[in-house]
């Protein structure tokens, strides 16, 4: 059961974090890791082993652009901010990723669980 | 080497210990990017551990807890290599560099030899386009470090190995177009040439060898057990 749950989180990282900075606007890993915990009430965590890599990534393909920014408190943070091909994506996903699982949804509809 | 950690150490001491450790595992990305990455890694941890220490968790605790969270760090700055690296398939790190100027060299001076023979009146009758067939093989270096680059990109171009293994590529050539030459009954300073060309390829190999062996040396007197693994003994 841990390693479904893992895989389904594998497969959704770049959506949610893509999703938290469209919504929330321009954000450093550790409010990224944090804003993901609060809006799934923990059942998400976004371990930073997944999120930094996952991060650059999506650098490396232009879905997000960084750039170190210095803080109201505290020491300059590398802030990620989503870009208008992060935004593309983004959008397909989330039509994927709800196609996809009010597919799931219809099938399991006469299971009760 | 394995050292410990003891679970009275300062929280600080275990960020650093594991902060050295992340930052070895990306000891092959250019010096800027990796520090980069560090002080990210670092601000994050903090971060976590200002958490947890403000919900009343001791220094060190909270700090074992941060860098368990935060993952293996070996295996965190491999995947941040990876991923850098992911579309640079290309690159070269300094070793990598240092040794692709090591046996450019090594091959120019002997060619270098090789052309000036040519030049030589009593070899031009004999020696003329034998000499130069020895030059084909040299291309193979970087060629066989692309190929096995593309084939292998999380190993080939990152490993020292894949240098020596494409100069043994050369002198195998060599060593059959030397045969073959000998066989012709030509005079020429190729059998020289050949001569020059093991000699500095025996050179290069234990060039290679002795950075890969202080690259591995330096790692091991670096690396030490999970600190989360020997705090909770």
């Amino acid at each position: 059961m841990k390693s479904q749950e893992s895989d389904f989180k594998k497969g959704s990282v770049g959506l949610v974090i893509l999703a938290v900075l469209e919504s929330s606007g321009p954000m450093h890993g550790y409010a990224i890791a944090r804003e993901v915990e609060r809006r799934s009430a923990d059942v998400f965590k976004l371990g930073e082993g997944a999120l930094y890599p996952a991060l650059r990534a999506m650098e490396s393909d232009g879905l997000v652009e960084a750039e170190w920014q210095m803080q109201p408190s505290g020491p300059a943070r590398r802030v990620y901010r989503i870009t208008g091909d992060g935004r593309k994506r983004l959008a397909d996903q989330v039509k994927t990723w709800r196609s996809f699982t009010s597919a799931v949804e219809s099938v399991l509809a006469p299971v009760s669980a | 080497m394995e050292k410990t950690i003891s679970p009275v150490q300062n929280g600080d001491d275990i960020v650093d210990r594991y902060m050295l450790e992340y930052r070895a595992a990306l000891d092959r990305v250019p010096v800027k990017i990796a520090d980069e990455f560090c002080r990210e890694a670092r601000l994050h941890i903090e971060s976590l551990v200002a958490e947890a220490v403000a919900d009343g968790k001791p220094a060190s605790d909270a700090a074992v807890e941060a860098i368990v969270q935060f993952g293996d760090a070996k295996a965190m700055g491999e995947k941040m290599r990876q991923e850098w690296r992911r579309k640079r398939a290309f690159y070269l790190s300094r070793d990598e560099s240092l040794c692709l100027a090591v046996a450019a060299i090594l091959f120019l001076i002997p060619a270098a030899i090789s052309i000036y023979s040519l030049s030589a009146a009593e070899h031009a009758a004999t020696a003329i386009n034998r000499p130069l067939s020895a030059f084909a093989p040299v291309p193979v270096i970087p060629f066989v470090s692309v190929v096995m680059g593309l084939v292998f990109p999380r190993t080939a171009l990152r490993n020292v190995s894949i240098m020596v293994l494409a100069v043994l590529v050369v002198d195998a050539w060599i060593l059959l177009a030397l045969g073959r030459h000998l066989q012709s009954g030509y005079e020429s300073r190729f059998a020289e040439y050949a001569g020059y060309e093991f000699g500095l390829d025996l050179l290069f190999v234990w060039i290679c060898s002795a950075l890969r062996l202080r690259h591995l040396e330096k790692l091991a007197n670096i690396s030490f057990s999970h600190p989360a693994r020997s705090a909770s003994v």
